[in-house]
């Protein structure tokens, strides 16, 4: 289910599936010395149902979503950075919007940097699984 | 599953208006064709097969004969009835070969039966003849499935904004 240090993998095509990360929150006196660059956890992940026009059709494809986190955990201002096919944006920035963060604790400071999120969208061979 | 379904052509009947002069009514020619591709769009299969059968029987024309056949041909995929529609879909294309509708049913019907090349003969002439049509489309996606089935998937890699230098 899960690739790479940071990625998580959904292979269920019947639906967006909900994901919970299982992150650690990191001690807090470590967040308060370097919470400029400290990325906020994530704490509940929505993974894009996988559009059924882009299976029919075979197309693959990746967007980036980048946007702002507030301090309740909630991604704003989000929008597509790249994308190489417009069918994958939607349900990206979908699933970005209903996606949510750890929410910051009091005197935690609120990191004025944009996060963004690859989508990598795959169609594997069935024979291989 | 989506069939490729002929409507079958209709008539414009003229009668004379008194206040406006002439009106058209548009009408079925063939009202048993009509019906039967009617019946068999909303599922009653049986009534469908019922009433084109009738409307081959007075068919006006190679064009609603080969509507009939191919109809009658997917209402025997719907009965999963692989020979049966075969036979009628034959017929269709022998009518005639550019028939869109008649080639994406037998390619339905080469698919179910695992004959892929003569799914992808068929459909080439249907994707040749009609590229747009959804039932074409749904066809080459159910000859894909079956000839090169995939798992989608979609994996999640989350960064910092590689542009920002606020860090």
């Amino acid at each position: 289910m899960t690739t790479g240090a940071s990625g998580l993998r959904s292979a269920s095509p019947a639906c967006g599936a909900v994901l919970l990360a299982a992150s650690v929150l990191a001690g807090e006196s470590a967040l308060q010395e370097d919470s400029a660059t400290i990325d906020r956890t994530p704490m509940h992940t929505v993974v894009p149902k996988y559009p059924e026009k882009a299976r029919a059709q075979r197309i693959e494809g990746e967007v980036q979503v980048c946007f702002y986190i507030d301090r309740a955990g909630n991604p704003y201002r989000i929008a597509v950075r790249k994308s190489t096919h417009r069918i994958f944006e939607r349900p990206s920035i979908r699933a970005v919007k209903a996606s949510a963060y750890v929410p910051l604790a009091r005197g935690e400071k609120l990191p004025a940097i944009k996060s963004c999120r690859t989508f990598r969208f795959a169609l594997d061979p069935a024979g291989e699984h | 599953m989506l069939l490729s379904l002929a409507q079958p052509a209709h008539v414009a009947a003229q009668s004379r208006d008194t206040d406006s002069g002439m009106k058209t009514v548009l009408g079925p020619r063939n009202p048993d064709l009509s019906a039967g591709a009617q019946a068999l769009l909303s599922g009653e299969v049986d009534e469908g097969i019922r009433l084109t059968r009738l409307g081959l029987d007075s068919a006006f024309g190679d064009r609603e004969r080969v509507a009939g056949l191919s109809n009658l041909c997917a209402g025997y995929i719907r009965k999963h009835d692989w020979q049966a529609a075969l036979g009628y879909c034959d017929e269709a294309i022998e009518l005639d070969s550019d028939s869109w509708r008649a080639r994406t049913n037998r390619a339905l019907v080469y698919v179910f039966l695992g004959e892929f090349e003569k799914a992808e003969a068929d459909l080439a002439v249907a994707e040749e003849r009609a590229p747009g049509a959804a039932s074409v489309k749904q066809v080459r996606t159910m000859y894909r499935d079956a000839t090169d089935p995939v798992i989608p998937s979609v994996t999640i890699d989350d960064r910092r904004d590689p542009d920002d230098d606020r860090r």
